[in-house]
């Protein structure tokens, strides 16, 4: 009871908060009264309405979703995989840390930039988010692998636990919560840079591509729409990812707390 | 087969905590290491247990298998206290049985299902007693096995320990010369 009542009280106190932001920009909106400049939420709420009854809307959207998710999903097994083998072996992590470091450092202009030369623009926004979400995976997981508890891995050890008893009640349990942060945060970074890269790409019917027209004949009002629909994806994703991610925790018995408990 | 450390020498870094250490313990024996802390009891115990290599000399005799109560409970969260016990035993037959039997006889009938959170220290160092004690091994090895239990159930854990422990070889490490006592061990002092 106190917690849907404190959970009502959380959602007025968004909804607040999004009316009063919605308010200002209203009002700045009007001082301003130049919709090219600063187009009010209205005609912007409007606009994607308009927009989201046309086919052409959809397959923008859909067509970055498999572009994003593509990348995504690449960089993320690619990640994953690499995480292991440097978990495995000093030289590889030696050979590997100072790339990552590279790529993680490098913006998503300059790799659009240097693509452009090997790979169809197509194709560009799935490459660079699959640049963008390696190293970000790697990092997570490479940690995730070592933070298992050395005292129950000693112990493991000591009573000759088979290799997937302490998968399963020792590594796991410590790597999931590095594997969500992992997918959370990446997913995040992969929809930023993903429609960055449709849009210096002018990856043609996508939001990126759709962003890019939409300066291009100065049409305020859909540059903000079509940014109202990356937020929207962007939130529904991390949501879906979320919701996802809880219910495998609760299945594997996930335990971020590992240590406090143990050491309890 | 005994357990015979010959001329053992072992340093973490700079720090030496064995030179030139010898010890033979026969088949079956109880024997409790005491010394201060830093003396070497617990490395002793990993020495015994095949989890550390001496850096010279040598350890002979070492079972494949080995019962540990580590200075720390170190079960896992997750797991209730059965289920813990229940994890060391695979492929061992009427393993439910025995993990359940043991439990009860060490005064957690009540706390099978209990996740290791929810148990006191005391509670969570019997669970791990039972570990041990249940992993079938010739050799068990105790470090400060009986730390946070009080006086009473200390007897009556001890009890449980020698009881189903018997023709076992049992190497502790203990600050306690009643504990040692307790085990009707013999007590080897190592000094720094």
């Amino acid at each position: 009871m106190t917690s849907t009542i404190s959970r009502s009280k959380r959602w007025l106190r968004t909804v607040c908060a999004a009316a009063v932001w919605l308010a200002l920009w209203q009002i700045l909106s009007m001082i301003i009264g130049l919709e090219l400049l600063l187009p009010s939420p209205i005609s912007t709420v409007t606009r994607l309405f308009e927009l989201a009854c046309t086919g052409t809307f959809w397959g923008a959207v859909g067509r970055s979703l498999l572009n994003i998710l593509a990348g995504w999903l690449l960089g993320a097994l690619a990640g994953g995989l690499l995480a292991l083998a440097t978990n495995a072996s000093a030289a590889v992590r030696a050979l590997f840390r100072p790339i990552m470091s590279v790529v993680k450092a490098t913006p998503v202009a300059s790799f659009v930039m240097l693509a452009f030369v090997w790979i169809r623009s197509a194709r560009l926004p799935t490459f660079c988010t699959f640049l963008m979400v390696l190293p970000v995976v790697w990092t997570n997981i490479h940690e995730g692998l070592g933070s298992a508890d050395a005292g129950l891995l000693e112990m493991a050890r000591a009573f000759r636990l088979r290799r997937s008893a302490v998968w399963r009640t020792i590594r796991l349990p410590a790597l999931l919560p590095h594997i969500f942060g992992a997918v959370r945060v990446s997913l995040g970074f992969a929809w930023k840079a993903g429609v960055a890269a449709e849009v210096i790409a002018h990856a043609g019917r996508s939001i990126g591509g759709s962003l890019y027209d939409a300066k291009l004949y100065l049409n305020t009002a859909d540059v903000f729409a079509w940014t109202a629909v990356t937020i929207i994806l962007s939130v529904l994703l991390e949501h879906v990812c979320a919701a996802l991610m809880d219910r495998a925790s609760r299945r594997l018995g996930a335990a971020a707390d590992v240590k406090e408990a143990t050491a309890a | 087969m005994s357990i015979a450390f010959e001329n053992v020498g072992f340093s973490f870094g700079k720090k030496k905590v064995f030179d030139g250490f010898s010890l033979k313990i026969q088949d079956g024996a109880r024997v409790a290491l005491m010394g201060e802390s830093g003396s070497g009891k617990s490395t002793l115990l990993r020495l015994a247990a095949g989890l550390l290599a001496p850096q010279t000399g040598r350890v002979s005799g070492v079972p494949e298998r080995v019962g540990f109560v580590f200075q720390e409970s170190r079960l896992i969260p997750q797991l209730t206290a059965l289920e813990n016990v229940l994890l060391v035993l695979d492929g061992v037959p009427d393993a439910r049985e025995t993990a359940q039997a043991l439990l009860t006889e060490l005064g957690l009938g009540a706390e099978l299902d209990a996740l290791p959170a929810s148990l006191s220290g005391g509670m969570a160092r019997r669970v791990a007693l039972a570990r041990a004690v249940a992993y079938p091994s010739p050799l068990l090895l105790l470090d400060e096995a009986f730390t946070g239990l009080d006086e009473a159930t200390r007897r009556a854990a001890a009890e449980v320990v020698l009881h189903r422990s018997e023709g076992r070889t049992i190497l502790a490490a203990t600050h306690s010369e009643e504990e040692a006592a307790l085990l009707g061990a013999e007590i080897v002092r190592l000094g720094r």
